[in-house]
């Protein structure tokens, strides 16, 4: 049967590449759509993955990364005071603005970190310097993807830029360290970053905890809530708030669903139209294969193999699609993830695709007569 | 299955009755039709438009149930019979040729009689050789990997006559076989149906055409759902 049913498809090959078409157009708008909704999540909070740490402590009230009130310098000693906590890493995000070479002015957010004392390095990669470069006083590294913005040439290094109203110098470059509100990352060590924002010393906008066993990250987090005006939340926890505020809370994530779900409605159609009118036109000898002694299962079969092979061959054109699509949204500093969670989500949407639109033709091939060959 | 009625008749018939729709609507097609099929005969089963031949012959070939009446099929009650088993009464027994081909317009010649022999589990390489044997039977051996559209209407009807024989069923059923076909078509067909029936099988067509007459050995006339006449060729049948 599957001979039969396969060479039936490629038979009418102009239905035949509308099927895979749709199934490929279908499928890659639903990966695009899902992989930029888990790609804007990651994206949201990239910072806080990249950061690290067990538990984030922050001011009481505070919803998300990007507004937070900045903490009183002398809470270090008070969130590092609990027995299970290794290591705390104060963490700056300001907003503030940069003169452009052309006299304009930019907003960006100012992040500044302290480095990771169990290793001595900063928590993003570089694309151009070396973390020690930013030990040096009011040295800022930015993102390769903002120099456009920013009008700074493709090697900015030793450049200086005005932040905050103050003189620094780029002496580094990250990569694919964008934010999700569009407004570009500066990356100082915390004191530059203090004295761009104009704060004290100590002063931080998060601590990341590193604790020495996590199973006591309740505890950590139940004794600093104590604190009248600090909030302690795991990592987890934390990214899990930002992102549910950018994402969904913005409209984002049902916008991103209703585009995948449309895709998924429209390949539905197509393929269905398609694997119908295959059994259609081909009734009658279905019909003759019946009466020869075929049974239902046989006859099912038919139309199981067309959707199987539509499902695979469509699904695979349809990934690479989402694939050069990823590539081309980068260029334009979109994140659009292909994790396997996504791809299982393409995957069983496919499946659920084909199934739906197969579901059709098989019950017209179970309510085949056989007599209806003697008519 | 059920138990052997009788291993004499491939067909036995007794008071069959169809009807179709209930009530007001119902309407009579068959009404107590009685009819028993030996091997080694090619019967022709005539009449005029709406006397209930394609009805009676569906009910035969187990593709339709009658309203009443018992049907023995190769020595098995189809009556009695659920969907599954009588399709394998169907497959093991039987080898049908329509009206129309009905190939599938996709696979060639060999493939299209291959593939129902692979249907009714032949390994593929035998589904083959059989397929090709049975296509040169019919004169098609030189047109083994042509497509139905590639071949005129006798030899597609002769491609449906190598799949409905290339089984070796017991039982060879059609349905105005030669309706499409010119005159030297319609020959060249019946001929090839003609030669299959042997003292252990049989060949029972529905046709409207008189010029068959000469291919039968029996003739059975139906008229309003009633067997009117049933005669063999020795006897004076017209």
């Amino acid at each position: 049967m599957i001979s039969i049913a396969l060479r039936s498809l490629f038979h009418e090959r102009g239905k035949f590449i509308a099927a895979l078409a749709g199934v490929a157009f279908a499928t890659s708008l639903v990966l695009a759509q899902t992989g930029l909704f888990v790609g804007f999540r990651q994206m949201a909070t990239a910072v806080i993955s990249r950061v690290g740490g067990d538990v984030w402590v922050m001011s009481k009230g505070t919803k998300l990364l990007d507004f937070s009130d900045p903490l009183s310098a002398g809470i270090r000693s008070t969130v590092a005071a609990h027995n299970c906590v290794e290591n705390a890493r104060g963490l700056i995000f300001g907003w503030t603005s940069i003169r452009t070479p052309s006299g304009g002015s930019e907003n960006c957010q100012v992040i500044g970190f302290e480095p990771n004392n169990r290793l001595g390095e900063m928590p993003w990669s570089l694309a151009s310097g070396l973390p020690s470069d930013l030990h040096a006083p009011m040295r800022v590294a930015i993102d390769a993807g903002e120099l456009r913005r920013f009008e700074l040439p493709d090697s900015p290094v030793g450049r200086g830029i005005q932040i905050g109203g103050r003189d620094a110098y780029i002496a580094a470059l990250t990569q694919g360290m964008r934010s999700f509100t569009v407004v570009p990352y500066v990356f100082a060590e915390a004191a530059t970053a203090q004295r761009i924002l104009g704060w004290g010393n100590d002063q931080m906008s998060y601590w990341a905890l590193d604790l020495k066993n996590r199973a006591c990250a309740t505890d950590v987090i139940s004794s600093i809530d104590r604190h009248p005006d600090l909030q302690a939340v795991t990592n987890d926890q934390f990214r899990k708030m930002t992102a549910d505020y950018w994402v969904v809370g913005s409209g984002a994530g049902a916008t991103l669903a209703f585009s995948a779900l449309l895709g998924l409605v429209v390949g539905t159609f197509i393929v269905g139209q398609t694997l119908y009118s295959t059994t259609e036109n081909h009734i009658r000898e279905l019909a003759t294969l019946k009466a020869i002694g075929a049974s239902n299962m046989e006859l099912v079969r038919f139309v199981a193999w067309q959707a199987g092979f539509l499902a695979v061959i469509g699904g695979a054109i349809g990934l690479l699609l989402a694939m050069t699509m990823r590539s081309g949204l980068a260029m334009i500093g979109l994140t659009m993830s292909l994790s396997a969670s996504v791809l299982t989500v393409g995957t069983a949407s496919v499946a659920f695709m084909c199934a739906v639109a197969g579901y059709v033709s098989m019950r017209k091939v179970l309510n085949v007569e056989a007599s209806k060959v003697f008519v | 299955m059920s138990a052997t009625v009788s291993h004499s008749l491939l067909v036995e018939a007794r008071d069959v009755a169809k009807t179709f729709g209930q009530g007001d609507l119902a309407t009579s097609v068959l009404s107590g039709v009685s009819f028993a099929l030996p091997p080694g005969e090619l019967t022709l089963l005539m009449g005029p438009s709406g006397s209930g031949k394609t009805t009676l012959i569906s009910i035969l070939a187990g593709v339709m149930r009658p309203s009443s009446g018992q049907v023995m099929l190769c020595g098995h009650t189809i009556t009695s019979l659920n969907e599954n088993d009588i399709s394998r009464v169907r497959r093991r027994n039987l080898g049908f040729v329509f009206q129309t081909d009905n190939l599938f317009p996709a696979l060639t010649a060999l493939d299209n009689v291959a593939e129902v022999l692979i249907l009714k589990k032949t390994p593929r390489d035998q589904a083959r050789r059989l397929a090709t044997r049975a296509l040169e039977n019919v004169g098609l051996g030189a047109r083994l990997h042509h497509r139905p559209a590639q071949l005129s209407g006798g030899q597609r009807q002769r491609v449906a006559i190598a799949r409905a024989l290339a089984g070796d069923p017991t039982l060879v059923i059609g349905d105005e076989v030669t309706s499409a076909l010119d005159g030297a078509s319609a020959t060249t067909v019946m001929q090839l149906l003609r030669d299959y029936v042997t003292p252990k099988t049989s060949a029972l067509i529905v046709t409207h055409d008189y010029r068959l007459e000469r291919f039968a050995d029996r003739i059975v006339r139906l008229e309003d759902g009633k067997i009117v006449r049933d005669c063999t060729v020795l006897e004076k049948c017209s």
